[in-house]
């Protein structure tokens, strides 16, 4: 094998691909413009939307409340909201699905009475679950009603010559010992993983299907496989060139990623929950070693899925069998890495590093924490590596079946 | 030049190629005649070093097809009838991409491209993108790509099909050209009217197999028949021509 044919390969399939707009708009457009707004943009929607839906006037309809002056009176300190009365309790679920109003309150007629003799008594909150301003315009009221129903309580203790602390004798203070860096860890880690796999397969899905199916749909390949390169050269041409552009994919959406993340800072605190500062904001801070290792098991990633779609899309005889073909991989790849990625485990099972694509969700999770457990790096590094082997051989033996390349 | 001897190929349970045998020589155009599904291309493919044969052998220039296919293909151009050239390359980088997997280097690539884009007249659109070349336009390109490395031997499988008479003479015209230059040229073609224009000898495949191999002349006059295609009628033994049959009548139609 000489590196001549394979370097030519790689560089007229690298000069192919960045004329094809089709395969540029997912490598460059998809990745950097889609991966930021998708993450960082939808929780600024869903925030705008909440701040947008506090700031709006919101009508409520009170039923049975003027039993209950206290109650009614806590109900009213609610801002940005429009009182009525109303007697009819049936008909208001009609009107709060029909929108004439956001939100109503229920009151039951011997509200009061139970009240005084010390019982316990429903109060019913109607709100349109479809409806951003009804669910703020419920969440406003069950706090005010909270609040009243405290201060019965404490009415209740004074009359029996009781405290508050003694109803409540433990509470509870959480204080979060995770730093900055852990807390964006934790949160990046459900994302930063399924960024990975999922650009390191879409980002050189077309190329490897251009570069196998294609060229037998455009009537190039024979004369291609004429040539005095031998089929290893142009195999491993071709997976150059498919791995360079999932790699590159994969690199832009995390470069965008993490740049959307230093303009559009997240709170840490509502990422991570737990008593993170409200001053700390999600951020991708990675040391040089977790770089590194994260860089290397992308690329062993990004070989084994170009030469497995390079495989099959040589096995197809069009570019619409090689998808048939490619995609239920794809979803047979991405399914279990999903589930590994909602997996929450402090100390995973070795076993589970020796299942590709598992295994390096785990280990992105672990360096994004700033953890690095050798053994799961080692068990990891063997079966992808195992993988990219057995992904070439894959590939190189449809590259060399006749039946698969005179296949009409 | 060429010499295929007993080459047999079988598809599962279709033979493909049973038992051909020919010799093809330098400064002559050898035909490979048949109708479709004749082995005409297996039989390529097999000396081509596209695909291994079943049994038998191919010595191309004096290298065999099994023990040396990459002195092979270093030895041999095809053209196909399915002309596929990078749309998204230009034709020089077509070219030029060839040039370099068949192992040119350095300066003797940028001279060879521009001799062949004098002798195909490409030089209007050569640094053209390929896709919306016309079909002559990428024929021409096809042709070049495949002798971007001046082999000996040219082997042509169904070049004229589908073509205008404007691009098939393009091919006509190189052939006869690749003849007097002293190459070996192959041409595998179900046109009989054509190879009998060409073939200085030819060989009649049939159902995998050869029916007959001489010189054109030699096969009419064998066969008693005026031209090569009476002849091919009459060596497969199709005796009865359309003329002779009933016109299908089976269709009324309402008046």
């Amino acid at each position: 094998m000489t590196w001549g044919p394979v370097k030519s390969v790689w560089a007229k399939e690298l000069r192919d691909t960045v004329r094809d707009r089709r395969t540029l708009l997912v490598m460059i457009i998809m990745p950097v413009v889609l991966t930021p707004l998708l993450i960082v943009g939808s929780g600024f929607l869903m925030k705008s939307q909440i701040a947008a839906a506090q700031k709006a006037q919101k009508k409520c309809i009170l039923v049975g409340t003027e039993r209950t002056p206290k109650l009614d009176a806590e109900l009213r300190k609610v801002e940005k909201m429009e009182f009525q009365t109303a007697s009819n309790a049936e008909k208001v679920q009609a009107q709060i699905r029909d929108g004439e109003a956001h939100v109503a309150v229920l009151v039951e007629g011997d509200a009061a009475e139970k009240l005084e003799r010390g019982d316990k008594t429903t109060v019913t909150i109607v709100f349109k679950g479809t409806q951003m301003a009804s669910q703020t315009a419920f969440r406003d009221l069950s706090d005010r009603v909270e609040e009243y129903a405290k201060a019965v309580v404490i009415e209740r203790l004074k009359k029996k010559g009781l405290r508050e602390e003694e109803i409540e004798p433990l509470p509870v203070k959480g204080e979060n010992v995770a730093t900055k860096q852990e807390m964006g860890g934790y949160f990046l880690g459900f994302i930063v993983p399924m960024l990975v796999l999922t650009w390191s397969i879409v980002g050189g899905m077309y190329t490897a299907m251009d570069v196998s199916a294609g060229e037998k749909e455009r009537n190039t390949l024979e004369a291609l496989f004429l040539t005095p390169a031998s089929r290893l050269e142009l195999t491993l041409g071709k997976l150059m060139a498919v791995s360079t552009i999932g790699f590159v994919t994969m690199i832009a959406a995390l470069g965008s990623m993490y740049l959307a993340f230093r303009w559009f800072p997240i709170p840490a605190g509502g990422a991570g929950g737990g008593a993170a500062s409200a001053k700390d904001v999600v951020a991708l801070q990675l040391s040089p070693l977790a770089t590194l290792l994260m860089l290397g098991l992308s690329m062993l990633l990004v070989i084994t899925f170009s030469s497995l779609m390079l495989g099959l899309g040589i096995f197809a005889r069009s570019v619409k069998e090689a998808q048939n073909l490619i995609m239920p991989v794809y979803m047979g790849v991405l399914i279990p890495v999903m589930i590994a990625s909602l997996v929450e485990s402090d100390n995973p099972s070795i076993t589970l590093f020796a299942i590709p694509g598992v295994n390096a969700v785990l280990l992105f999770k672990e360096f994004l924490r700033n953890q690095y457990v050798w053994p799961h790096i080692g068990v990891t590094a063997l079966t992808l590596t195992a993988c990219v082997g057995a992904s070439i051989a894959f590939t190189l033996f449809n590259f060399r079946r006749e039946t698969v390349l005179f296949k009409s | 030049m060429i010499v295929a001897t007993d080459l047999r190929k079988r598809f599962k349970k279709v033979v493909a190629v049973d038992g051909v045998s020919f010799e093809a020589k330098a400064g002559e155009i050898f035909g490979l005649l048949g109708p479709n599904g004749a082995g005409k291309t297996t039989t390529l493919r097999m000396i081509a070093s596209s695909l291994t044969p079943d049994t038998g052998m191919a010595v191309i220039a004096g290298h065999d097809v099994a023990k040396a296919p990459d002195e092979v293909r270093r030895r041999i151009g095809v053209v196909t009838a399915s002309i596929g050239v990078y749309g998204r390359l230009t034709a020089r980088e077509n070219l030029r991409y060839f040039a370099r997997l068949y192992g040119l280097s350095g300066d003797d690539i940028e001279k060879r491209i521009q001799e062949l884009i004098e002798y195909f007249e490409m030089k209007e659109y050569a640094d053209r993108r390929a896709e919306p070349f016309s079909t002559g336009m990428k024929q021409k390109l096809a042709i070049a790509r495949a002798i971007v490395h001046d082999p000996p031997v040219i082997i042509f499988d169904e070049p004229t099909s589908g073509l205008d008479v404007l691009a098939s003479r393009i091919v006509v015209e190189f052939m006869r050209r690749a003849r007097s230059e002293g190459k070996c040229v192959l041409l595998s073609t179900h046109h009989l009217w054509e190879a009998e224009k060409l073939c200085d000898r030819a060989a009649i495949i049939h159902e995998g197999r050869v029916k007959a191999l001489a010189t054109v002349q030699e096969i009419k006059e064998g066969t008693k028949c005026p031209d090569l295609e009476e002849a091919f009628l009459k060596l497969v033994n199709v005796n009865s021509s359309a003329a002779d049959k009933k016109w299908p009548t089976t269709v009324r139609r309402r008046e």
